[in-house]
């Protein structure tokens, strides 16, 4: 099964209706009722952004959506001068956004048991994903790590019978002390077991590689920069088995066995 | 066409071509066109410019491809294209059957590979007009981009024009120090306009890890940043050389952007990074222009053509 290529995808304005802060990273909510509807897990928007000098649209995850209300969250980390003045913008502040982007995760059709492994801000994605699986009665386990506990992406949605968090910080000041795939290999026994992954190229390399060892079905949001987000510049290309793909309209959910991890920028062990 | 006020012309001639309005894609920056009949209807454009075609598959250069810059980006793609029999296949019968006129852009790295582009995209339904992208590395000569020389323009422009009879653009780069000889060179080796300019050659340093941000070294800038630049090239070439078809091409993104390069000499206007910025740009400088038309009482956008005055005299 792959997941629908966005047919529905919009390019429209968006509010800003509310802002928070989450650990290192700031929650920005946006009313676009149309890009809510269609949006699902793995899937992203693009925002303008109005720092001078800019020019491109920035892409970021969609981290969660509340249909009724027509809102989506994004969960930003400040890297430089676009995601900077976005995380700056009062509430009210119209954006042009165009969404929702790209392919998100495919649903497993069995049950299963769904380990789901993220670094930094991808854990928000996750946590969506991660409810929505517990809400089809499949058994979920988030891994999620990042270098400290500033950087740890608070998880408060996933508090039910049959999902659990496990946590890790490269310096151990929170949780398991070490990186999030160091505790992913001896989660992976159980033949019904499928792995969902979001976060930096190299730990996406590093949990593709321990699901493959194990045979276990895999997939990864991956990330590369991007010109136009919805695939006409052929700039955001992942090198897979059959050459240079678009994150932006093959991705960015892609199944791990399709990338070539050996020509990914610290992708190879 | 519905929608524009009676009187209103935006139909422009370039050369044999007729076009319903003069705004177009730049070549790259529209990928095979269902990305953006997503977003609007094709028929909104005057001409779709594709991608530029090999006759072999080139897989392009590996990632980071692109790095922003103050008002433009660098891009380093490296001509990733299926090849021109792989293009026609799959590409062009879908393009053929939207309401638009195709013009087929093609690079090689020798004369005999734009030759033989010409030959195999002679005759093919569904395409206008060929447009020469000849700010390619020639390998015969040491690697300098064809259209540096006027004789490689020259060469590379007869090679096409004496194997089809479909007007030709050749598409120059800005980055030479005389343009109007270049476009010279390639009318007289029969083409039928030029297309000015492609990117410029520019590099960006990340001053923290002290590497070029783009994985090739250097890369092709374009967008508002170049725009004075396209303005002054597609001028000196209309100047030089009179009422020729000219696309003019570089940071157009507004009606007035469209109509800024009419005014230098254009008889149209390519629009490209500006629909990486915003989907809906084309759609809404076409709109943009019918406006503009209005509000300064002009019935004919050809008549814009050329139209800037000389300076204010002091
Ligand atoms: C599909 C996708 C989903 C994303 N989801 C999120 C998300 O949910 N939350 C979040 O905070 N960020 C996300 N990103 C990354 C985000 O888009 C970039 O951090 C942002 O564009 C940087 O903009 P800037 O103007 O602040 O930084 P710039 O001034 O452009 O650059 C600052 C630094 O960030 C790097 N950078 C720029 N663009 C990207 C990019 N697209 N990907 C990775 N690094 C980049 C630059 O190399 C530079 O080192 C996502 C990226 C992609 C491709
Ligand atoms: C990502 C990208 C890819 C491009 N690919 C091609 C190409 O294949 N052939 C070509 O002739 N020009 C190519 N160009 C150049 C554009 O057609 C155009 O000349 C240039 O970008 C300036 O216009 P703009 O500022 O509106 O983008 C490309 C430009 C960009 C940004």
């Amino acid at each position: 099964m792959t997941a629908t290529a966005t047919a529905t995808v919009r390019s429209t304005t968006a509010t800003l209706v509310g802002r928070r802060r989450a650990a290192a990273y700031h929650v920005c909510s946006f009313s676009a009722p149309d890009i809510v509807a269609a949006a699902t897990p793995g899937q992203f928007v693009s925002v303008s952004v109005g720092a001078p000098g800019t020019l491109l649209r920035r892409p970021f995850a969609v981290a969660g959506v509340d249909v009724a209300a027509g809102i989506l969250d994004l969960v930003i980390a400040v890297v430089g001068e676009g995601t900077a003045w976005l995380v700056g913008q009062p509430v009210s502040t119209v954006l042009a956004m165009t969404g929702p982007l790209g392919r998100g995760f495919v649903m497993p059709v069995t049950s299963a048991r769904c380990v789901l492994v993220g670094g930094g801000y991808g854990v928000a994605a996750l946590e969506w994903l991660g409810q929505l699986l517990v809400s089809r009665g499949h058994v979920v386990e988030l891994l999620s790590g990042a270098a400290t506990v500033r950087a740890l992406y608070p998880v408060s949605r996933l508090d039910t019978g049959t999902a659990s968090v496990i946590e890790t910080t490269e310096d151990g000041s929170r949780g398991h002390a070490g990186l999030v795939t160091d505790v992913l290999d001896e989660r992976l026994t159980g033949d019904d077991t499928a792995v969902f992954a979001c976060g930096p190229m190299p730990m996406l390399a590093a949990v593709a590689r321990i699901a493959a060892g194990r045979g276990r079905p895999c997939q990864v949001a991956v990330e590369e920069h991007m010109g136009c987000s919805v695939g006409v510049c052929m700039t955001c290309v992942v090198p897979t088995t059959d050459g240079y793909t678009r994150a932006c309209i093959d991705g960015p959910v892609m199944d791990a066995s399709r990338i070539a991890w050996d020509h990914v920028r610290g992708g190879s062990s | 066409m519905t929608g524009v006020p009676a009187g209103i012309d935006l139909s422009v001639d370039l050369g044999p071509l007729r076009l319903r309005n003069p705004v177009v894609t730049a070549s790259g920056c529209f990928a095979s066109g269902r990305e953006m009949a997503r977003f609007f209807d094709l028929a909104t454009l005057g001409a779709i410019v594709t991608k530029s075609v090999t006759l072999e598959p080139r897989a392009g250069l590996p990632p980071p491809r692109m790095a922003e810059t103050a008002s433009g980006m660098l891009n380093a793609i490296g001509l990733q294209n299926p090849g021109v029999d792989a293009w026609i296949a799959r590409d062009l019968p879908w393009l053929a059957a939207q309401d638009v006129p195709v013009i087929a852009s093609i690079a090689g790295q020798t004369v005999d590979e734009y030759r033989l582009l010409a030959k195999r995209l002679d005759n093919v339904a569904g395409i206008s007009a060929l447009e020469v992208n000849i700010s390619c590395p020639n390998v015969e000569d040491r690697g300098v981009v064809f259209a540096c020389r006027a004789g490689a323009t020259a060469a590379a422009i007869s090679a096409v024009t004496s194997t089809t009879d479909l007007p030709v653009f050749a598409k120059l780069t800005p980055d030479v120090t005389d343009i109007a000889g270049i476009a010279a060179a390639a009318l007289e080796a029969g083409a039928t306009g030029v297309s000015v300019i492609n990117t410029l050659l520019g590099m960006a340093i990340d001053v923290e890890t002290r590497r070029p941000k783009l994985a090739a070294g250097t890369g092709g800038l374009s967008g508002p940043a170049i725009r004075p630049v396209a303005v002054r090239a597609v001028h000196q070439v209309w100047q030089a050389l009179g009422p020729v078809p000219i696309i003019g091409i570089g940071g157009a993104r507004t009606a007035q952007d469209v109509v800024e390069l009419i005014m230098a000499g254009a008889g149209a206007v390519a629009i490209g990074t500006a629909t990486f910025a915003d989907p809906l740009a084309i759609p809404q400088a076409v709109d943009g222009l019918r406006r503009w038309l209005e509000d300064h009482d002009e019935r004919g956008v050809a008549d814009l053509c050329g139209a800037v005055r000389g300076p204010v005299a002091t």
